[in-house]
């Protein structure tokens, strides 16, 4: 199984961009399933023209609920809680704060009375679809919900058993953007993993920082530079650093509105792009096949 | 003594061995004296984090001396090591094929057995 | 005034637009504080726009586990009760792994050998310092963490004082609908949401908006950025919630250049002074009329 990871550090780059021509071009020659790691923001579906198959709720949450039959009044729970989590009104009435409540228990072990119990919600839902690129494994986590790594895992664990069970040897997976517990859960098992960037400052300051997450876990990494031209000296710098840090640079792709206008049909910008941006991503496509089965 | 194996199904010993550690769907415990074993439902596939850690607990808890799947994570390795459990990758099949490629000694080494973690790692 | 400036999808130009209305505000408004406090701790931008000079830096810590191996028996009790996977007990010895901890207490105080202990462990670091006039905070999350909101929560209960009555404070969230965005709209008076007239743009604006619907009611207003022919997508979505649009970036070459440059907007473009400066008197204005229905 190959998995090759598409993350940027900074949101915005390009990354569903690339990701959706990767799977474009990547599917004529290799049987794929496809995942969108952004469970926060998942956009993909919307340049694959998915057909949803199989919708699946999601349940990892879970917070801690007083029993006020049981309870003493103690304030132990306030006590031990770090989360500020642990309500008292005027009545000396606790309430768990469930906005709050990180659901580590600690409250629940510190009971004196056992009136604390654990409560499971469901804070999202991940589906399964078929677009003609490959299956696509997505989700959906409910606004304001937490765990988001969780549901990364979940959906990837669903994407390689698919795989497998389907004699399906490729896993291209959409990540999110950031350097925290969604781009953790969305490194763990992969091969490659492409960073896309931009040549802003803002951009290179991400890139260095997700390239250290990536290296946390010892995956490789490759460059791609889009919105290349845009600022001609920090695309020089960060061909410096790429060169001094020995990560190959897939691919750089130009500021161009019509890589804009393609994308705001709905599908894969490989779709509707001729030369020479067609084979610009082409080419990226290439250099990253090449580096998974060398 | 006694080897776990990762599987993504119970049919016994004709299941599907999974190559996942951490999140699989069953863990097999086959004793390899007598030749009984038991299939359980795998605790670790739903933690929200660390499922291998909990994954290499729970074999450990098992009295497990070596566990069969696929690549480990840096933390699931540690845990494994520090209690000298060895560890192997299986190239697909059944519980039962790898059983006796386990037997055979066919079955390529992740960990050896009773070797105390490497440093280095987390 | 707290003004929380969000998303939902990365790279809509949340840092560009908070960061020039803080700049403006503190410009033209001399006898009032005014802070830009950029809350995106995984991969905090701000500053590169603005080039503050610190004068003071906080460390974030929280305090996590250590284990006395001599003390330690074994027993495996801290195991059972660690909710994040983050303890192992394997060969007589208790294993701690840091990046899943929590810091919430409980294998320290359930030990029934009192073999674990506690010690304060960075997870974060805070600055502060001007930009000009401008006061300016930020947080980054040390790498190899994976929880935002503690650093998010820490920054704000440092600088921003909720009530210092004639303070503007300038929230620059991370993008996303997840915790951290929570954390950082939580207190505020209004929320601005940056958004860009394409299908990405709008799906993530819906998230946005409902986050704020569900968990805040804030009083809340829209700027198109990178605006143009396609902006009827977000009106009418606008329009069907009544959230006024109010202001719009156009889509130009010359502006993502000078971003791409680290310089602010109304820098390189002053006549945008006004527009920012009109947008922070509609948010004033919008604040107290939802404070006259109340």
């Amino acid at each position: 199984m190959k998995e090759v990871l598409i993350i940027s550090g900074k949101g915005g780059t390009g990354k569903t961009t690339v990701s959706a021509a990767l799977a474009d071009l990547a599917s004529k020659s290799h049987a794929l399933v496809l995942v969108d790691a952004d469970v926060d923001a998942a956009n993909l579906e919307l340049l694959l023209e998915p057909t949803h198959e199989e919708t699946f709720p999601f349940r990892s949450a879970h917070v801690a609920v007083i029993d006020q039959d049981l309870c003493i009044q103690c304030g132990i729970c306030e006590e031990v809680c770090r989360f500020d989590a642990v309500r008292r009104d005027e009545n000396d009435t606790f309430r768990i704060d469930p906005s709050y409540c990180e659901g580590c228990l600690a409250c629940l072990h510190a009971c004196p009375s056992d009136a604390i119990q654990k409560m499971q919600h469901q804070n999202g839902e991940w589906y399964r679809s078929k677009t003609t690129y490959g299956t696509l494994f997505h989700a959906n986590l409910y606004p304001g919900e937490e765990n988001s790594g969780k549901l990364v895992s979940q959906i990837k664990t669903d994407a390689r058993e698919f795989a497998e069970a389907k004699d399906v040897h490729f896993l291209l997976i959409d990540g999110p953007p950031g350097i925290g517990c969604p781009v953790t859960a969305a490194c763990t098992g992969a091969d490659l993993a492409v960073i896309v960037t931009e040549p802003t400052m803002t951009g290179f300051h991400d890139m260095r920082r997700v390239k250290a997450v990536a290296e946390h876990f010892r995956i490789p990494t490759q460059l791609v530079i889009n919105k290349c031209d845009l600022n001609l000296s920090v695309q020089q710098e960060m061909l410096k650093y790429a060169a001094e840090e020995k990560m190959h640079v897939a691919g750089m792709i130009p500021y161009d509105e019509a890589i804009m206008h393609a994308q705001a049909e709905g599908k894969p910008v490989t779709q509707s792009l001729r030369e020479p941006y067609f084979d610009l991503f082409q080419d990226l496509w290439l250099a990253i096949e090449k580096a998974i089965y060398e | 003594m006694k080897i776990a194996i990762s599987l993504d199904e119970n049919k016994g010993l004709d299941s599907q061995a999974s190559n996942i550690f951490g999140r699989c769907n069953y863990y097999l415990v086959f004793n390899v004296e007598d030749e009984t074993f038991t299939i359980e439902e795998n605790p670790a596939k739903s933690a929200s984090g660390g499922a291998g850690i909990q994954a290499a607990q729970w074999i450990i808890n098992q009295e497990a001396e070596a566990v069969v799947s696929g690549n480990l994570g840096p933390k699931a390795y540690d845990v494994l090591a520090a209690g000298k459990i060895a560890a192997y990758r299986h190239n697909g099949g059944t519980a039962q094929e790898i059983i006796k490629a386990y037997k055979e000694e066919k079955l390529e080494c992740l960990l050896e057995p009773n070797v105390d973690a490497h440093s280095g790692l987390n | 005034m707290v003004i929380t400036i969000a998303s939902g999808k990365g790279g809509t130009g949340k840092t560009t637009v908070a960061s020039n209305l803080a700049y403006v505000l503190a410009q033209t408004q001399k006898d009032a504080e005014t802070w830009l406090i950029d809350c995106d701790v995984e991969a905090p931008n701000a500053a590169l726009f603005l080039d503050p000079v610190y004068d003071s830096e906080q460390k974030v810590e929280r305090l996590l586990p250590v284990i006395d191996q001599e003390a330690c028996t074994a027993c495996g009790v801290c195991v059972e009760i660690c909710t994040y996977n983050a303890l192992a007990v394997a060969g007589g010895k208790t294993l701690f792994f840091k990046e899943l901890c929590h810091a919430c207490g409980s294998c320290a105080r359930n030990c029934p050998e009192g073999a674990i202990s506690e010690r304060p462990e960075e997870i974060g670091k805070l600055q502060k310092g001007m930009s000009g006039d401008l006061h300016f905070a930020h947080g980054a999350l040390t790498i190899g963490f994976s929880s935002p909101p503690p650093v998010i929560r820490d920054l704000k209960k440092w600088v921003l004082d909720p009530s210092a009555e004639t303070t503007t404070y300038f929230l620059d969230a991370s993008p996303g609908t997840s915790c951290p965005v929570v954390e950082t709209m939580r207190g505020s008076d209004f929320a601005l949401l940056v958004t860009e007239p394409t299908p990405f743009g709008l799906h993530d604006l819906k998230l946005v908006a409902e986050l704020n619907e569900k968990e805040f009611q804030l009083p809340s207003g829209i700027v198109i950025n990178k605006s143009g022919r396609n902006d009827a997508i977000i009106e009418s979505f606008a329009a069907q919630k009544g959230i006024p649009i109010l202001m719009r970036i156009p889509l130009s070459r010359e502006i993502a250049e000078s971003y791409s440059a680290g310089k602010l907007l109304v820098e390189t473009q002053p006549q945008y002074t006004q527009k920012f400066t009109n947008v922070i008197a509609q948010i004033r204005s919008l604040i107290q009329t939802k404070g006259a229905i109340q």
